[in-house]
């Protein structure tokens, strides 16, 4: 076997150029699959962060009727937020429990009107949920008893409204009647998410109460967890305490379900982009296989077996591989740390990069060692399998032919 | 010979049983249909088994001008509709200035019952809306009825057919079937009493039942109804919505 491996060793060298050419293209491929993971991955955190603070909680908790026809944002729906529901939610290993009304709404004066979707928020629990008033661009954040509204970037220019003006809102009560609010403008927000700058705003809790007629009761109650991980299991201890109303952990969110398909498709994906940069390696081999017929016939003619010569061109080709995904794991895990930390724009690329996705248009880089790790054993992995196809011939190979045909 | 004649129309008129649907909607019209109308109201509205209650004053003069305004409960009062002929505009205390519904609007809802913004407003003669057909007689409610099929002849109607059940006796219509264009029932309208005004039956107890929507029903009752009484022009006008 020490034979074995020290004449693959020196074939290696023998056509060094060959074998760069070869292993380079491993390197590449190894180097985009580092890099393509490493930004599905940021993207898949960047998504998941979103929809838990802007969407789901870790553990988000509504009525099961609201659930069902949640489209129709049904306000007659709503959850009663009585002392037992807040007491069962703030157990231990929870950081935060707030309170949430979604509505729809027609915005505009005249000819112009907008559909928007309103939130009726806890502005002081929400700075470390929501964190909007981290996104504040003009203006001020709201407080949770004034009358007054954050609007998106993009709805405040489509409406023509700055900080100070006036919004008028007119909408329907829980009950169904028409119901109406001037707000005073009080802050811009902009997320770099496309849906939310462009149709939502934000008013305090206890004024979409009174505008919707729903006095301690809100459509979603959202809860953080210190650890996210628990989420299924306090989300069915509470299920179990509340069983008329809808306990959803953000596992099940359709959205991150939908992410957790992908990612397992784009596994297939980055195995046929190795395959492809491995036809490379397998067509060196095939090269050398042809053109080391005398000297193999030589091998075999002094007695080693064809399994042997096999094993020698696979450890040839794995070596290849091995060089390739190497230096190829070098590139692309210098490339994806870089961008971790300095992070990707995506609106650099397109301006509606980000127009309806659940990400910014800041996408930072999440390469881990077991990322890295899973390129370099496929790159390795790829090179030696599709090395096999044209090596196996040798078997087919008469020592006293091919030692004739030179 | 005249006597003979003037009796024998007594009869096809009156006291016997008409066959023309043209002469009986003219009869329904001539109860529903006014000149003008002020009146107060009790709105009842009943979704689910609950049952939340609404007053208001409503003033009407023709067709196309109405005003409702809101006096109970707390969360409504001051709220106030104005319809003139183009379109509706709704008042909230709370924005303090007058905002116009869109056309779409009319059909929803009206402050969460079964009526809508133009069922509530209409006041339009059947006769000049739909084709009438008389297909025979039934009972309902206990009253012997006319039953009559009425399909639109115009484009601008809520509901695109109609089934009358018309109390033979007072030419009310006791119960109304309103459907939609695809032959799907929308509403059931039961008017439950009414007012003997002059020479009119005025429906004065409504109740209006939306079958497109699960276990609810809006009773109305008008009070105090005048009928073709002068009403200051003013109160058909937007300054009049917006007043402080």
């Amino acid at each position: 076997m020490r034979e074995i491996l020290k004449l693959a060793y020196r074939n290696f060298f023998r056509n060094t150029r060959r074998s760069i050419i070869s292993g380079i293209s491993v390197a590449i491929a190894v180097a985009v699959i580092i890099f393509a993971y490493s930004y599905l991955k940021g993207m898949t955190y960047s998504i998941i962060d979103n929809v838990v603070r802007l969407v789901s909680g870790h553990i988000r908790v509504t009525t099961r009727e609201y659930e069902r026809r949640e489209r129709m944002l049904p306000l007659s729906e709503a959850v009663e937020l009585t002392p037992e529901l807040y007491q069962a939610l703030e157990r231990e290993g929870v950081v935060a429990v707030t309170s949430r009304i979604k509505f729809g709404v027609m915005l505009g004066d005249g000819d112009l009107t907008i559909p928007a979707l309103g939130f009726g928020v806890e502005p002081e629990k929400e700075t470390a949920i929501l964190g909007f008033d981290k996104r504040i661009v003009q203006g001020e954040y709201i407080a949770d008893d004034d009358q007054a509204v954050i609007l998106g970037r993009e709805l405040a220019r489509r409406l023509g409204k700055k900080v100070g003006d006036t919004l008028t809102i007119i909408t329907r009560t829980a009950y169904d009647s028409p119901t109406g609010m001037n707000l005073i403008i009080k802050g811009i927000s902009a997320t770099g998410l496309g849906g939310i700058d462009r149709s939502v705003f934000y008013l305090p809790l206890k004024k979409a109460q009174a505008l919707l007629d729903l006095a301690d009761k809100a459509t979603e109650i959202v809860v953080i967890l210190k650890d996210r991980g628990r989420a299924p299991v306090l989300a069915g201890a509470i299920r179990h305490q509340f069983p008329d109303l809808s306990v959803t952990p953000y596992q099940d969110n359709p959205i991150l379900r939908y992410l957790v398909s992908v990612e397992s498709l784009f596994m297939i994906f980055y195995f046929i982009i190795l395959l492809v940069a491995c036809s490379t390696i397998a067509n060196t081999m095939l090269m050398v296989v042809f053109e080391r017929q005398r000297e193999i016939g030589m091998l075999k003619a002094l007695g080693m077996g064809s399994g042997s010569v096999i094993a020698m061109l696979i450890i040839e080709s794995g070596l290849i591989g091995l060089t390739g995904s190497v230096v190829g794991c070098l590139i692309g895990a210098l490339f994806s740390y870089w961008l971790k930390f300095r992070g990707i724009d995506l609106t650099l690329f397109s301006s509606t990069a980000s127009a309806d996705m659940p990400f910014g248009p800041m996408v930072y880089f999440a390469p881990t060692p077991v990322i890295i790790l899973t390129a370099f054993l496929l790159g390795l992995l790829a090179s030696t399998v599709v090395a096999y196809l044209p090596v196996r011939r040798v078997t087919k190979l008469d020592p006293a032919r091919a030692l004739r045909t030179i | 010979m005249k006597i003979i004649f003037l009796f024998l129309l007594l009869i096809q008129s009156g006291l016997g049983q008409m066959t023309d649907p043209l002469a009986i909607i003219e009869r329904v019209d001539k109860n529903t249909v006014t000149v003008t109308i002020h009146y107060r109201a009790k709105l009842e509205i009943s979704v689910g088994g609950v049952v939340r209650e609404k007053e208001f004053i409503g003033y009407a003069q023709g067709k196309d001008r109405g005003y409702m305004e809101f006096t109970a409960p707390a969360r409504d009062k001051g709220t106030r509709f104005l319809k003139l002929e183009d379109g509706m505009w709704i008042y909230l205390p709370a924005v303090e200035k007058a905002t116009k519904i869109a056309g779409h609007m009319l059909r929803q809802s009206m402050m969460g019952s079964d009526f809508s913004y133009d069922d509530m407003m209409e006041n339009k003669k059947l006769r000049e809306l739909y084709e009438i057909q008389l297909t025979g007689s039934d009972t309902a409610f206990g009253k012997e009825c006319y039953v009559l099929d009425l399909i639109s002849k115009v484009e601008e109607v809520a509901y695109q057919h109609r089934v009358l059940w018309v109390d033979k006796e007072s030419f009310v219509p006791v119960k109304i079937e309103l459907y939609a264009k695809s032959g799907k029932l929308m509403k059931e309208i039961n008017i439950i009493g009414f007012q003997r005004i002059g020479d009119r039956n005025y429906p004065a107890r409504i109740k209006m039942i939306n079958k497109l929507r699960q276990n609810t029903y809006s009773e109305m009752v008008l009070e105090d109804i005048r009928l073709d009484v002068e009403i200051p022009p003013k109160i058909f006008t937007k300054a009049y919505l917006e007043r402080k």
